[in-house]
């Protein structure tokens, strides 16, 4: 006989303690073990092996993972340490990023999007939630130089503490790198490392 | 307190036709997303200060732009500037 746990969309280390609660009483029982992630995957399975109980196969069906055992030859309580078992989350970013990558908004009317992404710009200075980078790459950087009518509005979100990453390398290919305004010549390093350690990028 | 006057149009193609008349013009404005407490709709709108209006207005008539409404928009900037904001 076999005996099914369903785990799935419980967090770590509930799969475990689950199974190890089913494998006290499994004398002479398989067990299937349902979990729904890679991590209670491989918690579960580590807690089998340390347990001494045989796995069978394990099959991955639409995302979710089948732990089949052997049937129990012995069977008990077994201590384990929770924390072993605890998963690490992946080292999540934080905050978002605005990553503006031309000097309008959409396709469509150049006029429009130029006027919408100032607009844009000039919005988000005064909400109450702030973005805590805005890079600018490409035609991007246009609106960071002196004459652009966006520069007011980016300097206010500089004040506020709003990192502004301008690609020196579009400053250059634009021969502007003596008008920047606001924020401070970048490059592909920082910024694609202040993407990566975002919890969100939007971009425009 | 400054005290400014907000010219909203019926299309955006007058808002921005007003953009480039009143530069012309040598008028001191801001193009600016329709405030909320005067439109949920999306729109552009023109900021002058409130001393402007009558000249504006003037202006924009005299070059057929056809504008909407021109609302009184009271703004405590140095509050504005101190409002408490977060980063997500």
């Amino acid at each position: 006989m076999s005996i099914e746990i369903d785990a799935r969309g419980l967090p770590c280390p509930q799969p475990v303690i689950k199974t190890k609660e089913a494998y006290a009483k499994a004398k002479g029982d398989a067990l299937v073990i349902i979990v729904s992630t890679v991590e209670s995957r491989d918690n579960v399975a580590r807690f089998l092996k340390h347990s001494g109980a045989e796995i069978d196969r394990i099959e991955e069906k639409g995302g979710e993972f089948y732990i089949y055992t052997k049937e129990m030859q012995k069977t008990g309580t077994v201590d384990i340490n929770p924390e072993e078992y605890v998963c690490t989350p992946q080292q999540a970013g934080t905050g978002t990023t605005v990553f503006i990558n031309k000097d309008r908004i959409g396709h469509g009317s150049d006029e429009l999007g130029n006027n919408l992404v100032r607009a844009f710009i000039a919005t988000i200075k005064d909400l109450s939630v702030q973005p805590k980078a805005i890079c600018f790459m490409n035609s991007g950087v246009k609106l960071t130089v002196k004459g652009s009518e966006t520069l007011p509005y980016l300097k206010e979100l500089e004040e506020k503490g709003v990192e502004l990453l301008v690609c020196g390398t579009c400053l250059g290919y634009f021969n502007l790198k003596e008008q920047l305004g606001a924020g401070r010549i970048s490059n592909m390093y920082d910024i694609s490392e202040t993407m990566l350690k975002s919890s969100k990028v939007i971009t425009i | 307190m400054t005290i400014y006057a907000i010219i909203t149009f019926h299309t955006t193609h007058f808002a921005l036709k007003a953009k480039k008349v009143l530069e012309k013009n040598g008028i001191i404005f801001e193009t600016i997303p329709v405030p909320r407490e005067f439109s949920s709709e999306c729109g552009f709108c023109c900021k002058i200060l409130w001393e402007e209006k009558d000249k504006t207005e003037d202006i924009l008539r005299r070059h057929s732009v056809e504008f909407n409404a021109v609302h009184r928009w009271e703004r405590d900037e140095e509050m504005e500037k101190q409002k408490k904001f977060r980063f997500v």
